[in-house]
């Protein structure tokens, strides 16, 4: 495969050239999810626990939980577990057996995605279907239905509209619901896949064209307006590995793995064999640039022996890197890693310290986010 | 009381006599303080106080980052200095080579984090400047009162609690990153040869990490709680300190952190130690 050829995603192979528009009553939603488990499809949406909001396997809709901006984790580990075995082995008297990994892509429905999440996933499909085709990724991918929801509510940390993206942005969803009055949501439907299921459940109806996605989502954009200019970042960016402003801004970093955990987009794992005496299992485990272990050489060397280069790394592999080798800014806005970072280290502020210093001005003090 | 803070910083830094002093500065969002090092008098007014001061700083003076910055002062609440009590007593720092800038403390948080209404510390035990007004610890206070709750439950409800909490965990290592006494240079989480600790996620792997963190850290935690504010999914990470805790506190009438002098108890031994496990 070409890289040109790999950077069709798998949402713009299957998308339709117009997104067909029809509506959903809200009282149907649950209906909708119902349809979904009678099918045959896994289904994910978000539920909550105390506190916590996460998307789980559920197995009705009583279960799902829909307020709320973005849950505490993204949905990639549907795609992509935080731990999951690449293959197995049973060590015999005269052989070894493989156990291939079977069965790990069946029909699945993600309900109740916001639009960052679902937009990572084009994103990073770029990379699973770069050079090597990681089966797991893409296999799931193709099995499985994005069914999101526009946000009419942002908070300080959310920034997609300064990413290029928006709270009703379609991208990577299969249907993208809009709640355009207090009976309705207006459906988009994007692929030939979000068309099928639509006809499937037969809960839709034709739309009217009176029917104003902008001027339901007006409000939310307002609040939302622009944290940064995007623009600015990757020229500085490319000047710029070597810089104070690094030093400054990430000296409260503790080198935890949360903003990469959280982060609907960051992918990176490590590959670990879990041995026992008669056999064993390689294992595809969550890894994160945070950590002083991630880059360090089997000579002892670590090209990254500071925090500080590795922070710096997670910025440059968002805004430089990723869009230098796969045209992709590496970064939907959701906000995640502002809203759960220990010690407020503020993806923003940094972004922002960026425009500033771009713009020639050096910031009068510590940047703060706008 | 920020006003004589920012004025003992500036006076610190003027002299010369701290290179360094750690604080608390806006943390932009709502209800937010992020950690600062402000090496500069001219820039002691980003220093602030008030109940989202969480951070626990005494957890950078081990890092190269910020020790490369020369002597430090550090804005330390009363849980903080029993941090660096500890740290001293266990020769990470020297004592005479920090100044504490210590912060009588009603409690952060709204609510308050649980460790608060269990603190008996609000007025620091050790510092070299104090501010605001002192404030007399509490008595009679239960630490372990929801440790002694959950152990009513049986042996079976507890192992399921906590293998529900544990299969959430990501191993982020959030709880071993922000922990003040979380300093070993390489961890044995990152030990891979052999690996010690299994890395997947999976329940063994998270039961495994957790529960070596939280002993790692028994006689030694004082309770700061920056683990379970850390923890992305949740885990009540205090619950399993305090317990550890009560244990050390019974067997050994040791609480770390109160008294610089007095030995902990895994690197002391007493002929009179209760041994009855040893059979």
């Amino acid at each position: 495969m070409s890289d040109e050829e790999a950077k069709v995603t798998v949402q713009e192979a299957e998308k339709k050239s117009q997104p067909v528009l029809k509506t959903l009553r809200p009282e149907n939603l649950s209906v909708l999810i119902q349809k979904g488990l009678d099918l045959g499809y896994k289904v994910f949406a978000p539920v909550k626990d105390g506190e916590l909001v996460t998307f789980e396997q559920i197995s009705g809709p009583g279960e799902v939980f829909l307020e709320g901006i973005t849950t505490r984790m993204s949905p990639k580990s549907v795609f992509f577990p935080r731990t999951e075995k690449v293959f197995s082995y049973r060590i015999a008297k005269e052989d070894i057996a493989l156990g291939d990994q079977k069965d790990f892509a069946p029909p699945t429905i993600i309900l109740g995605c916001r639009p960052c999440d679902a937009a990572s996933l084009p994103i990073m499909d770029r990379l699973f279907r770069w050079d090597y085709q990681d089966r797991f990724w893409n296999e799931r991918r193709e099995a499985t239905l994005i069914v999101s929801i526009s946000c009419l509510e942002c908070d300080e940390a959310c920034f997609c509209t300064s990413v290029g993206l928006a709270p009703d942005s379609t991208e990577g969803s299969d249907i993208l619901l809009t709640l355009v009055s207090r009976d309705q949501y207006l459906a988009e439907i994007m692929t030939d896949k979000g068309a099928d299921f639509v006809e499937k459940t037969g809960l839709f109806d034709q739309a009217g064209a009176d029917l104003d996605k902008a001027a339901a989502t007006k409000a939310v954009r307002g609040k939302l307006g622009q944290r940064f200019d995007l623009d600015k970042i990757k020229p500085w960016l490319d000047e710029n590995y070597e810089h104070d402003f690094w030093k400054e801004v990430t000296r409260m970093c503790i080198g935890c793995g949360i903003c990469t955990y959280v982060c609907p987009t960051c992918h990176c794992f490590d590959l670990v064999d879990e041995a026992h005496y008669d056999g064993g299992a390689k294992n595809k485990n969550w890894d994160a640039c945070q950590f002083a272990q991630f880059t360090v050489h089997a000579s002892g060397h670590n090209p990254r022996p500071d925090q500080v280069s590795r922070h710096r790394q997670r910025i440059m592999h968002k805004y430089k890197y990723y869009p230098d080798n796969l045209g992709a800014t590496l970064c939907t806005g959701c906000g995640r890693c502002v809203r759960h970072c220990p010690m407020e280290v503020n993806l923003i502020r940094i972004l922002n310290g960026i425009c500033e210093l771009s713009a020639g001005e050096l910031p009068a003090e510590a940047p703060e986010s706008k | 009381m920020i006003e004589q803070i920012r004025e003992k910083a500036k006076e610190l830094l003027t002299s010369g006599e701290v290179k360094v002093v750690i604080g608390y500065e806006n943390g932009g969002m709502p209800e937010t303080t992020r950690p600062v090092f402000i090496t500069s008098p001219d820039e002691v007014e980003r220093l602030i106080w008030n109940k989202h001061c969480y951070a626990n700083l005494a957890n950078f003076f081990v890092r190269k980052e910020v020790a490369s910055l020369g002597k430090p002062a550090i804005i330390a609440k009363g849980c903080d200095v029993k941090a660096i009590t500890v740290l001293v007593q266990e020769s990470q720092i020297k004592r005479e080579e920090i100044v504490i800038l210590g912060v009588t403390c009603e409690g952060v948080g709204e609510p308050l984090l649980s460790k608060c209404p269990i603190c008996d510390v609000n007025t620091p035990r050790d510092y070299n400047f104090l501010f605001g007004k002192e404030i007399a610890p509490k008595n009679g206070i239960n630490k372990s009162a929801d440790v002694e709750e959950f152990e009513r439950k049986s042996p079976e409800e507890r192992w399921e609690f906590w293998e529900e909490q544990f299969s959430r965990c990501i191993k982020c290592y959030a709880c071993r990153q922000v922990c003040p006494l979380c300093y070993c240079e390489v961890c044995i989480a990152d030990k891979n040869q052999p690996q010690w600790i299994e890395t997947s996620s999976h329940t063994r792997g998270n039961v495994h990490w957790n529960l070596i963190r939280a002993w790692h850290l028994s006689g030694r935690c004082i309770d700061c709680g920056e683990c379970e504010r850390a923890c992305p999914v949740g885990i009540p990470l205090s619950l399993l300190n305090r317990r550890l805790a009560k244990s050390v506190k019974e067997r050994f009438g040791y609480e770390p952190g109160y008294d610089q002098e007095k030995a902990p108890p895994f690197t002391d031994f007493k002929q009179e130690d209760s041994q009855e496990f040893i059979r």
